[in-house]
């Protein structure tokens, strides 16, 4: 389960207003959850508190019982394994194929060779990659290259994926592909959160909303829709 | 370790994505540490000749006129008891008179014989005196010099000075010059390092936020500094392995006064000092110029 409570975050060159303010969001086990809101509403500020890159400069974030702000930094490598991320931009390593990008996950987290040779192929097949697991990035579409960063996010079985627009760059075919993969993620168990702007992958969706503006939640709504607030 | 093959393989991908400053920097590794080599070779040779030298160079007493021979067995015995004496040797002016022969009438022994019943150097009976520690001579030597019977005190200690001040000055001067060369190296080892950081930051950021601990995503370079840090100290340590012996041929047959005098060091001796303190060095060199980079452009 994931706590904000009574989150405010302030950057230190930040002169109007904070990131985060009176910010009390609590995530449970195998949501999926839709954070949306403007530029500067707070949503990356979210994520990088989750992620434990920045810490609160009041309340606390808690993550299964756990402070992120208090973890010691030779901790958080570990703390970070139970998080999956996907990207606007797919981030994809660009000379290494899709065989060799989602097996990296796997060797950062020191994963033994048979493992990776068992596991990377059948995450290729769940995201309807296998056939492309020896092209490089630049010879996939935007959508294949997006469902090998998912293939990357969850090779390690994490319990919660973290995707940061995950459909800014793609077309409608493409964003659909990728809501499905999302689902189907989230069918397996794993929390997912979905900061976007894609305003037809929120409302098709029909999942928990929540709305930043200023820094603030100004809305939290189940099987929400984009506006609501 | 299980993931020690990756970590190699990703520095010689950064070697290669910057090969140009790599092999820069190698090169001037490669001088470094073939620089300190050399300087280590003539530096332990030079040691050693000091030492032999020291040890074959005593300080000379020689007595006043018509002393008697129970006098001066008297004089060594009371010289020998001295605890800074390591060995006294007697010389008499017969045998002075035979060892000057063979060194300045070589080859013209009839030119002596005008000498056979006139001994020159009558008045040379002398002892030699070498003592435990050289850096004792000049008190040992005003010692000696307030003793009843003795005329002369000689101290000798020219060669083995002369050898010492050249080695100082080879010590001084390598020193200067591989602080210098140390630096370039250590500069230039970060420099590559630091491109290819930047060009993975992207990879390190991704890897950040999978988990990656920081020896996972500090290894690489780690490796890579140390790649090049020991292909600089092993190239140079060939050559002078290879070199060394026909080096010191070359001396031998070119001052061959020299060589009589002094003995080179064998390889292998002067290879058990510079093998490992090169390749220390060269790691050593290596290793700060990655952490020196990763310190200033890596957060992890």
């Amino acid at each position: 389960m994931i706590e904000f409570r009574n989150v405010e975050k302030r950057y230190d060159d930040q002169t109007a207003g904070s990131a985060l303010t009176d910010f009390d969001l609590t995530i449970g086990d195998g949501e999926f959850v839709f954070i949306i809101g403007e530029s500067g509403a707070g949503k990356s500020t979210l994520l990088r508190l989750l992620m434990g890159e920045e810490k609160p400069t009041r309340g606390q974030v808690v993550v299964d019982g756990v402070n992120v702000g208090r973890i010691r930094p030779s901790r958080l490598p570990y703390y970070r394994r139970h998080f999956g991320m996907v990207y606007q931009d797919f981030r994809l390593l660009k000379d290494y194929t899709v065989y060799e990008n989602v097996a990296f996950a796997q060797r950062v987290v020191s994963a033994s060779p048979q493992g990776i040779k068992r596991r990377v192929p059948r995450i290729l097949e769940q995201v309807g990659l296998a056939d492309k697991a020896d092209s490089l990035p630049a010879q996939l579409s935007g959508g294949e290259q997006q469902r090998a960063a998912i293939a990357r996010a969850v090779v390690n079985g994490p319990l919660y994926l973290l995707a940061d627009e995950p459909t800014g760059n793609l077309d409608p075919a493409g964003s659909e592909e990728v809501l499905r993969l999302l689902e189907e993620i989230n069918r397996g168990g794993t929390t997912v959160i979905v900061v976007t702007h894609d305003v037809a992958v929120v409302n098709k969706a029909r999942r928990r909303v929540v709305t930043l503006r200023d820094g603030r939640i100004v809305s939290d709504r189940e099987e929400g829709e984009y506006g609501d607030a | 370790m299980r993931n020690l093959p990756y970590m190699i393989r990703q520095s010689i991908r950064g070697i290669r994505r910057h090969l140009g400053t790599s092999l820069f920097a190698l090169a001037i590794m490669v001088f470094t540490i073939f620089l300190f080599d050399g300087a280590a070779a003539i530096l332990l040779n030079l040691g050693n000749f000091v030492k032999e030298a020291k040890e074959n160079v005593g300080i000379t007493v020689f007595f006043k006129e018509g002393i008697s021979d129970q006098e001066i067995l008297e004089l060594r015995d009371r010289i020998n008891a001295e605890p800074q004496v390591r060995r006294i040797r007697y010389t008499s002016a017969e045998e002075a008179w035979e060892n000057y022969k063979k060194v300045y009438f070589a080859g013209h022994e009839k030119l002596a014989e005008g000498f056979a019943d006139d001994n020159p150097l009558a008045n040379s009976a002398s002892f030699e005196i070498f003592l435990e520690d050289m850096s004792d001579q000049k008190t040992f030597a005003s010692y000696l010099e307030g003793i009843p019977g003795i005329r002369k005190v000689n101290v000798s200690n020219t060669v083995a000075d002369t050898l010492q001040n050249a080695a100082s000055l080879v010590r001084i001067g390598t020193l200067v010059i591989l602080t210098v060369l140390v630096i370039v190296a250590v500069v230039l080892i970060a420099n590559g390092i630091a491109v290819t950081i930047s060009q993975r930051q992207e990879q390190i950021h991704i890897m950040r936020y999978m988990g990656a601990t920081n020896g996972f995503i500090r290894g690489p370079f780690l490796i890579e500094g140390a790649l090049i840090g020991l292909l600089g100290g092993l190239i140079p340590l060939l050559v002078t392995w290879l070199a060394y012996p026909p080096v010191v041929n070359g001396i031998r047959s070119r001052y061959v006064n020299l060589a009589n005098i002094f003995a080179f060091l064998p390889r292998q001796k002067v290879f058990a000092v510079i093998l490992p303190v090169s390749l220390v060095l060269s790691l050593g060199i290596g290793l700060a110029g990655s952490a020196f980079s990763m310190k200033k452009h890596l957060k992890v």
